[in-house]
């Protein structure tokens, strides 16, 4: 039995969220919208239409290459990509070729492990096919209310040796395009499709395989999971007996957990792609390139890091907070207004990670409130903390004129004998608050 | 159309295989007969082309526009004049139900 190593490589589709289409002016909110509704003539294809590019469409495909460290075609362009298919109805699908709008991107695993990203470019979704059967016979329907939608495709190099790899990628992928919002990148919807090639190399053998397999139309990263590792598993099997693995296409079976061919010809891929005539090209200044820069914020890599070195709360609960932009910033917020009331920032996030308290309380000052009083129990009373703050200013005369002549740091002294009285109940802000008071206007 | 015995000589000849991948292309069913007829014509055709090599290119850069325009983009809005009534969008259409377009099954399972 030989070993065999995974080369996998990714290509990624994201419905990008513009109000308006990729080439035209018809609203590019499809999902569950009366069919046929949002067209005209450019995305129905018809002749004669004119394709008028969108200018945020680009200005979202600029942005998704520069946060994932690609480099910008400073010259580039659209091209025609011919295929007969129901879906496109003027048989051509307007795309990038040579010069897709970025290439060259990055993109660091946690272990360590680089991604390269071998091109970004952008490109019209098609039509929304469905397939039925009846009394009638069988037949597809069309609606073309997502015909021309903006629609951006990253390509990796097969870069991927193992699956976990590829899962902890995709995820930061539709993390990043959330952050940058420029997509709802939601797989159920079909704003992030999936396509991996997949082929296995001998352990000892670093030359690429001579063929490769695509798997198609996979709809959550689970079942990417489970249908990468049951490929592996297939190859794996057909090589050691000495079969070749035939070049196809397969799609996933959710029911069964095994891949299917999807017997799709194999006759060589013929597009016949040419720059479309009907577009004039772009030309990027370096100003315009760095004031999208400029325009992206804080990423998910470099929030992961902020909230490490920050706030020192645990990995797992700051990847939950990470995965969803709004609550991280919730946290931000949270965080400074504990610098006030030092409930703690690991009793803060567990409460959000592990109750959900956040969804409770829209306002972070709310959250806080609450927070206080669910603590408050196991703090002493204001009348305990009177009484104690009370005898130890009594008591130690010596510090309250220290204090007094300006060494300030002997507050922490009379915090603790404080605390002491109270057997340390009492609330670090709430104690500190009342003795600088009281050592300012002394009773 | 008639060729004399110089010009089948000259001439770029597309193999029926040409032929049939083209038309796969295009979806066209062709018969025997169109598949003979036309890799003649488009071969003729092809051989016509031809001809442009003979033009010097040398200094030219290649280019697939001829406005010298860049950078024509227009802002992200919706237009609702733009959009087609249903009865417009179905004009055409062979076959429709509840307002899609029915066509012959495409994937078979
Ligand atoms: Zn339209």
């Amino acid at each position: 039995m030989n070993k065999y190593i995974p080369v996998i490589g990714l290509e990624v589709h994201i419905e990008l969220s513009t109000v308006s289409k990729m080439f035209c002016s018809c609203s590019a909110l499809h999902f569950a919208k009366e069919p046929n509704t949002q067209v005209c003539p450019t995305c129905l294809g018809l002749p004669g239409a004119m394709p008028y590019p969108n200018k945020i469409a680009i200005k979202d495909v600029l942005k998704f290459g520069l946060a994932t460290n690609s480099k910008v075609n400073k010259f580039s362009k659209f091209d025609r990509k011919h295929y007969m298919y129901p879906d496109l109805p003027k048989s051509y699908q307007i795309s990038q070729y040579d010069l897709p709008f970025c290439i060259n991107g990055k993109i660091s695993l946690k272990s360590g492990k680089t991604i390269n990203l071998r091109r970004i470019h952008l490109e019209e979704d098609t039509a929304k096919l469905q397939h039925y059967e009846d009394e009638t016979g069988q037949y597809s329907l069309i609606d073309f209310n997502r015909s021309g939608v903006a629609l951006c495709e990253m390509v990796t190099e097969p870069d991927f040796e193992n699956v976990d790899d590829v899962i902890e990628f995709l995820k930061e992928i539709q993390l990043i395009v959330r952050y940058l919002g420029i997509s709802q990148a939601d797989m159920e919807k079909g704003s992030m499709r999936l396509e991996a090639n997949l082929s296995l190399r001998p352990e000892k053998d670093s030359i690429l395989p001579d063929y490769k397999i695509e798997l198609k139309n996979i709809n959550s990263f689970r079942f990417l999971e489970k249908a990468l590792n049951y490929e592996i598993q297939r190859q794996a099997d057909l090589l050691n007996k000495g079969v070749k693995v035939a070049q196809e296409t397969r799609g996933f079976d959710q029911l069964k957990n095994t891949t299917f061919s999807q017997r799709i010809k194999e006759e060589a891929q013929d597009y016949r792609y040419f720059p479309e005539p009907d577009i004039p090209p772009f030309r990027f200044e370096d100003k315009f390139i760095f004031v999208i820069k400029s325009e992206i914020g804080e990423m998910p890599q470099e929030k992961r890091v902020r909230f490490a070195n920050d706030y020192k709360i645990p990995q797992n609960y700051i990847e939950v907070l990470l995965s969803d932009k709004k609550r991280s910033e919730y946290f931000d917020k949270l965080a400074e207004l504990d610098k006030k009331y030092s409930i703690g920032l690991n009793t803060i996030a567990n409460l959000m990670v592990n109750k959900n308290l956040d969804q409770e309380y829209p306002e972070p000052e709310l959250f806080i409130k609450k927070l206080l009083e669910i603590t408050k129990k196991d703090y002493s009373t204001t009348d305990e903390n009177t009484n104690a703050v009370y005898e130890v200013l009594h008591e130690f005369p010596k510090a309250v004129s220290d204090y007094n002549s300006g060494k300030g740091a002997v507050i922490g002294f009379l915090v603790g004998m404080v605390q002491k009285k109270l057997g340390g109940k009492g609330n670090p802000k709430v104690i500190t608050d009342m003795l600088i008071l009281n050592l300012k206007s002394p009773k | 159309m008639l060729y004399n015995s110089e010009d089948l000589l000259n001439m770029i000849h597309l193999t029926k295989s040409d032929i049939l991948h083209l038309a796969k292309l295009s979806g066209l069913t062709l018969t025997e007969k169109e598949v003979k007829e036309l890799s003649y014509d488009l071969s003729s055709v092809i051989t016509f082309f031809e001809e442009l090599k003979e033009t010097n290119t040398k200094n030219i850069l290649p280019t697939s526009q001829t406005t010298g325009l860049e950078n024509i983009t227009r802002a992200d809005k919706i237009d609702t004049n733009q959009t087609l009534s249903l009865e417009d969008v179905m004009y055409n259409a062979n076959d429709n139900k509840n307002n899609l377009f029915k066509v012959p099954i495409i994937l078979k399972k």
